[in-house]
């Protein structure tokens, strides 16, 4: 399943500031593609778009299978917070989203994967801010999903937690290798999930730079093929990734 | 602990209470105004082994929960649309608050002058005095749904039955449990007079009797029993099922 994304532009209201503008991006069937840029690029709003929960002012969001066919793909999203509903257990929060009728195997089986079996009884406010983030994790996959969208998953966490969740992920994702678009403003995250790397400005947003990340998997932080791509990057384009250093080097 | 404090206190309120009759009645000293706590309850026993007692009790408990069933449903249904669309909400509004501020005794009389003295005419009579409070409970609720938590529900593609009942609902039930409580104690009230003004059954109709008779101890016989089965339906289904569904806020 391949992504076609053209919006020539978007605003919050018709008279509102231009949020997005010029947005052109096609992907590969099971690439990861991340979006990097400072606050305020629209990214997060772009993945509303994607997904279908705001429609774009001006442009098109396009799904098609290996044929060139439109496809509605079936999507998982990994919010900023973890979102889950706090009446339900982690296991009925993955079996919401479920339509088979074995939903609580698969949420169970889920649940295993990424290490909260014990949990699974559990309301969501008794697991810790990590678990609850594990358990939106399992959710997204749980749909099998071909398109997974990730709206900064692994924002405000503890590098240990970010980076076992970030293995987890692509634990995961290896089983179907769906299309993934993962917003983040941290650049060094974005180097170690991407297979591609779309930088963008703020207001309004828009690509300014594209890159591809060709380091074999799995991945850590602080590898220093990382290391050395970012000096690269930096190097070469140090007006553009001024904004998203700052944003870095501030926390 | 704290569970049995509150019961001692619920107990004790209750005593002093009993107490306070007793003493209120050696004081008046006069029998046909305010009889003492062990004749009413003598009257009570009369009246119910006389047989009048327990089936005018079981006409208005089945006008009580009729009337109530149809507020709660149609409250509900127009309070949510009105809390979810601006539009509704423009719309009805202002026939709510005639609704909210039009005197029971009105509605009750052109319900009986429009429909006929009859069992139609005193339900939906005290359905229209309830539903309006419902309305308004039930927007509230619906406007202080989580945005977010919905966003996930369209985000996975739920099916719309299924969020109601596991996105919306629990959301809602704070809301729909106030309603309920105030509702039937609203309703206890209101189908009394209904039953004065045009039943010839029904504890409304009893004390209509006992009025003309001048006949205090009846009266107060007759709301004893009353104050009974409210007491028991409040603490063995309300609070028990608030409890249940309030079991995740306690973690």
């Amino acid at each position: 399943m391949k992504l076609s994304v053209a919006i020539e532009e978007h605003r919050y209201s018709p008279r509102g500031d231009v949020v997005l503008r010029d947005v052109a991006i096609d992907t590969k069937a099971g690439e990861i593609v991340t979006l990097v840029g400072p606050s305020g690029a629209g990214k997060s709003t772009l993945l509303n778009i994607i997904g279908g929960l705001i429609k774009p002012l001006q442009g098109n969001i396009t799904f098609t299978d290996i044929n060139d066919k439109p496809v509605q793909p079936g999507t998982g999203y990994v919010f900023q917070s973890p979102r889950l509903m706090p009446w339900l257990s982690a296991r009925d929060n993955i079996s919401l989203v479920l339509d088979n009728n074995d939903s609580n195997r698969i949420a169970n089986e889920l649940l295993e994967r990424v290490g909260l079996l014990d949990s699974a009884d559990k309301f969501s406010g008794q697991l810790s801010g990590g678990m609850q983030r594990r358990v939106a994790l399992a959710r997204a996959f749980a749909v099998r999903p071909q398109l997974l969208l990730m709206d900064e998953p692994f924002v405000s966490l503890d590098q240990p937690t970010a980076e076992l969740l970030r293995s987890q992920m692509f634990e995961l994702w290896q089983a179907d290798k769906p299309l993934v678009i993962f917003v983040t403003h941290d650049f060094n995250e974005a180097l170690c999930v991407a297979d591609r790397v779309i930088f963008f400005s703020a207001n309004p947003g828009t690509p300014v730079l594209e890159i591809s990340v060709d380091l074999p998997r799995p991945r850590s932080l602080d590898d220093d093929n990382i290391r050395q791509l970012r000096r690269t990057l930096l190097a070469e384009h140090p007006d553009i990734l001024r904004g998203i250093e700052h944003n870095r080097d501030t926390l | 602990m704290q569970a049995n404090r509150r019961r001692w206190l619920r107990l004790f309120s209750i005593v002093l209470f009993v107490a306070a009759w007793q003493a209120g009645s050696i004081l008046v000293n006069d029998v046909d105004s305010l009889p003492a706590p062990l004749l009413v309850l003598q009257s009570l026993w009369e009246h119910f082994t006389e047989g009048e007692l327990v089936e005018s009790l079981l006409v208005t408990l089945r006008r009580v929960l009729i009337a109530f069933t149809l507020a709660m449903a149609i409250g509900t249904l127009l309070g949510f649309w009105m809390g979810r669309s601006n539009t509704v909400d423009a719309t009805l509004d202002s026939i709510l608050i005639l609704g909210l501020n039009i005197p029971a005794l009105v509605t009750i009389i052109l319900c009986y002058l429009w429909i006929g003295l009859n069992e139609t005419a005193a339900v939906v009579a005290v359905a229209i005095n309830k539903i309006p409070t419902v309305m308004v409970t039930v927007r509230e609720g619906a406007k202080a749904i989580d945005r977010e938590l919905l966003d996930v529900a369209r985000a996975y593609r739920i099916p719309r039955a299924r969020t109601l009942t596991k996105v919306y609902l629990p959301q809602l039930y704070p809301y729909l449990m106030a309603a309920a409580r105030s509702g039937l104690s609203l309703i206890w009230k209101i189908v009394l007079v209904v039953e004065l003004l045009g039943r010839s059954n029904g504890v409304g109709f009893q004390l209509g009797m006992f009025f003309q008779f001048f006949d205090i101890k009846s009266i107060l016989a007759y709301t004893i029993s009353f104050a009974a089965i409210i007491m028991a339906i409040e603490f063995l289904l309300v609070q028990p099922l608030e409890r249940r569904a309030n079991r995740w806020r306690e973690s």
